[in-house]
This record gives structure tokens, C-alpha cells and sequence, in this order.
């Protein structure tokens, strides 16, 4: 890991975040939806992954951990990042110009222990 | 994932009231939601079960968890919740099976290491479930000995969350009640070290006999308050009903948590006491029982009665008559138990000289004794079955009787009116109906006379000189008032009802 940071400009801990992103996205291809931004960024943050299941559109946080030791990713997110998901997803139909539709919350939770696959929680509609 | 239901207890005033806990794990991310009006050590809950069951070698469910207290509308405080609690949420997260939390309830506040704390009024707790029909009672091993006493439940001391997996897998052993430690140790203080003050004792050993009201008035140092304080000597141990309501208040107020209250209590407020502390108060974190409360079943003594403010002396008016009082505020309506036998002690003038046999030094005018005795209200006053004017003694000692040949006299006399009365449902002379004493239990035939001279005193003043009457006639063991018993009690009562310079 450490050689891979000295070759890259990227922390580890955001490869580890952009891997998380790129394993949630995979597993929200296989229920069903279609991805639509990843990453989406504006001057007020960033999505992780905007979907459409159906006819709603999925605006989803994904938190990636390598262990449960300072607690499990799905309580990582909070009242707050709820909150500013909010935020995002009106400045995201907005700026999309998206007429109006059901908008449902998702969090994605990856555990990637340094041996082992990776387990992927998903909750909808937080 | 799933739903679980555990039993609890919580206080409501000084009882125990069954409290349902429903716990649901389902989907969602992790948090914890309490309803059902929880108090603020309620909310805190969350925090010492998840910190007790991981420490107990559980994982915390990582999805939402929802606990629901029913009834809903009862505010619930303290952390004795918390076992159940934790529980219900093993059980519903599929950790334990749930079928094991049937039938059981559970009382305890959990440490953060998974260790059961005892908790303030756990016997109160533990009789609001055995009335709701529980038949095994989880509770914190400090608190085993006090619960043993409940009839009708099996109790199992828990020292942890661990311990009381244990039980509820069937490894338990019930609390034996001949465990129990009885508080029945006798006050050192004896009536022997009173010397003199023949009427005065006599007045206490009748006011022991029917448990009525006394009034002690005298100079200062005359040995009012020592007579007063030597009045639960003379007193019976409680009966075990009594022993237990008496225990439980103490527990809920925190005065005991390990032993039985066998002997009548003594409260002797201070007459700085504000009405709060004096009848009972609400808080945010629940009722507080006042000294008429703590003092239930037992002695209210008040030293200086016409010093405390007039809202305490008017709101025991309540029960001096009905054996209990009445709690309005917004937080909470209800009533908690008083049935005190109440003693008031009292100087006769501001400066306490007035009257003195010895050497009249006081320079109180008369106005000002007269306002001063009528700070014990007329209404007050009535309710009183017992005055006495206690003096000074001279320099010869006296011969005085010593506490147990007093109690022991006391017995007999409630022995008698214990058998006189129970077709009429009561034990006590100062119980017994007016409609009673006047149709059913008649005077000595050479008495009537006498009774029907009382009509000045009215109705309620002729119902206590008779009560009175009838507790004299059991301490002399006459069959019935005799013209003298009768008027000893009238005597007594007049000078309990006297106000001003004669």
C-alpha cells in the first residue's frame, strides 16, 4: 500500500473510498438500476452515486471500511450527512433540470478486510 | 431482525407500576429510538446497554433498533429499564430466543461492563409487578434481600447482564425469604430517662393505646421533645403488611435498600421545612415523598409547631383526617400514603416563659401570646385528640416507668379494642366511624350524662373525646367508658383546643 502511495498522488484511504464506490456501484448494476453520475461533484459536495431504479431516482452514499473496530460504515453516516444529501440531491435535479419524481436515500456499506472478500450492506431509503 | 417483548417496572409516586417493552430490529441505518415519555435516564439507556452488551460478548445489532414503552402516557424515570431493556433487545435481534423472556420480569440499571447496579425503590417495583400478576421478578442482587419479603414470587438476584442470561436459561435459584434481615432495632431512647411529668406520660401512653393526635405545650426544657421522641419505643413492631408498605416508600425515597422496616418510623421535620419537603414534591425525575410520607405508618413529630409556615400546618389537616395526601401539580395528580400519628410540640408565648409555675418571667403581651398560640389553627386544632400542659419540676426526682412495662401495657390495650372492633373492619380507636361510636359502641350507662353535656364541642370534638375514651377505658381495661374516662378525654381535648391568656 505504502509503495502504491508513493507512485500515486492518492491517500490510501481515498483509493480505498474510490474502490468502495466502484464495488457499490457494481452491486447497484446487479439489483437493477441504472447508474447515472458517479461522483457528481457541485460546490456544495459530492454524490457518491446517483442511480434510477425504476422511477425513482437513488441519490446513494457509499462508506468503505477496512474494519468494524471504530464501528460498522453503515453508523458512520449520520443525521448530518443525511442532511447534506438532502442538500445535494435538490441542487442535483436542479442543475439536471429533472421534472418531478420519488427521490429515495440509499447508503451503501463496505467492509474490506486486509484478507478476505469484501461484505457490501445496502440499506434503502434511509 | 425482528420483535421481542420483555416486562419492567417503573415508579409512579411510591408504587410499582408494570411497564410493557417492546423492542423491534428492522431495517435501516443503526440508531436507537426510545418512546413512550421516557425520562431523561431513560434516553440514556441507549448508551449503557449497548456499551453492557457488547462487554457481555454480544454484537449490537447494525440496523435501527425501536423500543417502545407502554403505557405510553406514564412518564418514566430511572435507569432500572435498562435490563430488560437490553434483553428484549438480545431476544429481538435473535441473540437469545425470546420465549425465555415470558412470564419473567426484570428490574436493574446495567454498568457499562455488563454489570447490574441496584436501583432506588426496587421493592415499590417489585409489588406494582407481583399486583399485575408476575410471578418471577429479575432483580439486582443488592436489592434481593428487600424483594424477598414480596408473597406469592419467586426472586433471582442477578450481578450481571450475564448472570441474568443465566436465570432466564433456567441455572437460577430463587431467593429464600428467611434471608431477610429485619430492621427491629429498639430506639435507645427510654421513657425512664424522663422524670416526672405523670400527665404527660400519660397522655403519650393513651395517644400509643388509639394512635391519636398529641399536643405537648410547656416551657422550654420542660421535656417536650424528649417525651415526643420516646413515643415509637412505646409503640408495636408493624404487622407485615405495614412492614412491607413502610419498606417500600423507604426504598423509593432511598432510606433503605437492604433491610426491613419493622419498627414504626419517627420523621421530626425541622420548622424551617418548606411545604415541599414537609407533604411531598414533584420533580422532573419524578414524585418525592415528603416527611408525612417517610413517616407513614409511624410517628410526625413537630417540634415548635406554631414556628412552621402556615401552608405545612394547613396541608397536614388533610391526613390528620384521611391517612394520606393529595398531590396537585402539573407534573403529576395523585395521592401518596400518610398515616401518621402526629405529635405537635409548642411553647406557650413567644419568649417561652409564659405560665411557668416557678417564676412568671415573661414579658409577652397578651395580644401577642394569643397570636402566637393561634398560628396552630383552630382547624388545626380540632383534629388534635390530646392537650397537655407540661411544668417545670421542682428539684425531687421522680420515679419514672421505663419504656417496655409502657409498650407492654399499650399492647394490651390494643389487643382489647383490636377485639372490640373487628366486626367493624378496624384495629384502632382514632378509626372507628363517628356513626360507630355513637349507635354501636356505648358509654358506661353512669357516663351518659357526661356525653350529652359535650354538645358545645360539636360534632367531630364529641367523636374524638369518645375515640379518646375508649382508648383510656382500654388501658385501664374497663369494659366500657366509665363518667371518669370520659371526662379525662374531654379534659384532654379542651386543653388541646385552648388558645390565649385564660
Amino acid at each position: 500500500m505504502t509503495e502504491h502511495s508513493t507512485r500515486s498522488s492518492i491517500a490510501p484511504k481515498d483509493a480505498l473510498g474510490a474502490y468502495g464506490e466502484g464495488l457499490a456501484a457494481e452491486f447497484l448494476r446487479g439489483q437493477g438500476m441504472v447508474i447515472l453520475h458517479r461522483n457528481w461533484r457541485c460546490e456544495v459536495g459530492e454524490i457518491d452515486v446517483v442511480a434510477r431504479d425504476g422511477d425513482a431516482l437513488v441519490i446513494c452514499e457509499v462508506k468503505t471500511r477496512r474494519s468494524v473496530s471504530h464501528g460498522t460504515p453503515l453508523e458512520a453516516v449520520g443525521r448530518r450527512k443525511l442532511g447534506k444529501l438532502r442538500h445535494l440531491a435538490l441542487r442535483y435535479v436542479t442543475e439536471q433540470r429533472i421534472g418531478p419524481r420519488v427521490i429515495r436515500f440509499d447508503v451503501v456499506g463496505v467492509i474490506q478486510p486486509w484478507d478476505g472478500p469484501p461484505i457490501v450492506q445496502h440499506v434503502r431509503n434511509v | 431482525m425482528g420483535l421481542a417483548r420483555a416486562s419492567g417496572a417503573v415508579l409512579d409516586g411510591v408504587r410499582g407500576v408494570l411497564i410493557d417493552i417492546e423492542v423491534h430490529v428492522g431495517p435501516g441505518l443503526p440508531s436507537v429510538g426510545i418512546v413512550g415519555l421516557p425520562g431523561a435516564s431513560v434516553n440514556e439507556a441507549r448508551w449503557r446497554i449497548r456499551s453492557a452488551i457488547q462487554n457481555s460478548g454480544y454484537p449490537w445489532p447494525d440496523s435501527r433498533v425501536t423500543v417502545s414503552l407502554a403505557p405510553s402516557e406514564l412518564p418514566k424515570h430511572g435507569a432500572g429499564l435498562d435490563l430488560p431493556m437490553a434483553l428484549a433487545i438480545l431476544a429481538s435481534s435473535g441473540r437469545i430466543p425470546g420465549h425465555c423472556l415470558v412470564g419473567v420480569a426484570l428490574i436493574g440499571e446495567l454498568a457499562l461492563d455488563g454489570g447490574v447496579r441496584p436501583v432506588r425503590g426496587a421493592l415499590a417495583l417489585a409489588l406494582g409487578l407481583v399486583e399485575r400478576g408476575c410471578r418471577s421478578v429479575i432483580v439486582p442482587h443488592d436489592n434481593a434481600t428487600e424483594c424477598a419479603v414480596v408473597p406469592g414470587v419467586e426472586i433471582f438476584a442477578v450481578d450481571s447482564l450475564a448472570a441474568a442470561l443465566r436465570t432466564l436459561a433456567g441455572e437460577g435459584v430463587p431467593v429464600r425469604a428467611d434471608d431477610v434481615v429485619h430492621d427491629d432495632h429498639h430506639s435507645h431512647l427510654d421513657l425512664q430517662d424522663v422524670q416526672g411529668q405523670s400527665q404527660a406520660r400519660w397522655a403519650l401512653e393513651i395517644a400509643a393505646a388509639g394512635g391519636h393526635h398529641l399536643l405537648l405545650l410547656g416551657n422550654p426544657g420542660v421535656g417536650k421533645t424528649m417525651l415526643a421522641e420516646r413515643l415509637p419505643g412505646i409503640l408495636p413492631d408493624l404487622d407485615d403488611e405495614s412492614t412491607r408498605e413502610v419498606t417500600a416508600i423507604h426504598s423509593v425515597a432511598g432510606l433503605t435498600h437492604d433491610r426491613m422496616v419493622r419498627r414504626p418510623p419517627f420523621q421530626a421535620p425541622h420548622c424551617s421545612a418548606s411545604s415541599a419537603a414537609v407533604l411531598g414534591s414533584v420533580r422532573r425525575s419524578g414524585v418525592v415523598p415528603g416527611a408525612v410520607t417517610l413517616a407513614h405508618r409511624g410517628v410526625l413529630f413537630l417540634d415548635e409547631a406554631p414556628e412552621f409556615d402556615r401552608d405545612v400546618l394547613e396541608g397536614l389537616r388533610q391526613p390528620m383526617e384521611s391517612r394520606a395526601i393529595a398531590i396537585h401539580r402539573a407534573g403529576w395528580l395523585g395521592s401518596l400514603p400518610a398515616d401518621v400519628q402526629m405529635v405537635l410540640a409548642a411553647n406557650p408565648c413567644p419568649c417561652g416563659h409564659y405560665n411557668q409555675a416557678v417564676t412568671d418571667s415573661c414579658l409577652c403581651r397578651s395580644d401577642r401570646i394569643r397570636a402566637y398560640q393561634s398560628r396552630i389553627s383552630g382547624p388545626v386544632r380540632s383534629r388534635l385528640d390530646l392537650g397537655v400542659n407540661m411544668h417545670a419540676l421542682g428539684a425531687a426526682s421522680l420515679d419514672s416507668e421505663d419504656t417496655r412495662s409502657v409498650r407492654d401495657r399499650v399492647w394490651e390495650a390494643r389487643v382489647r379494642a383490636a377485639h372490640r372492633l373487628g366486626r367493624f373492619g378496624v384495629s384502632l380507636n382514632c378509626r372507628v366511624p363517628g356513626r360507630i361510636l355513637t349507635d354501636e359502641l356505648s358509654v358506661d350507662p353512669g357516663a351518659q350524662d357526661t356525653v350529652t353535656e359535650l354538645a358545645d364541642l360539636g360534632m367531630r370534638g364529641l367523636h374524638r373525646c369518645l375515640r379518646v375514651a375508649w382508648s383510656i377505658a382500654d388501658l385501664r381495661a374497663h369494659e366500657r367508658p366509665t363518667r371518669d374516662d370520659v371526662r379525662e378525654a374531654v379534659d384532654f381535648y379542651r386543653a388541646a383546643q385552648q388558645v390565649g391568656v385564660p
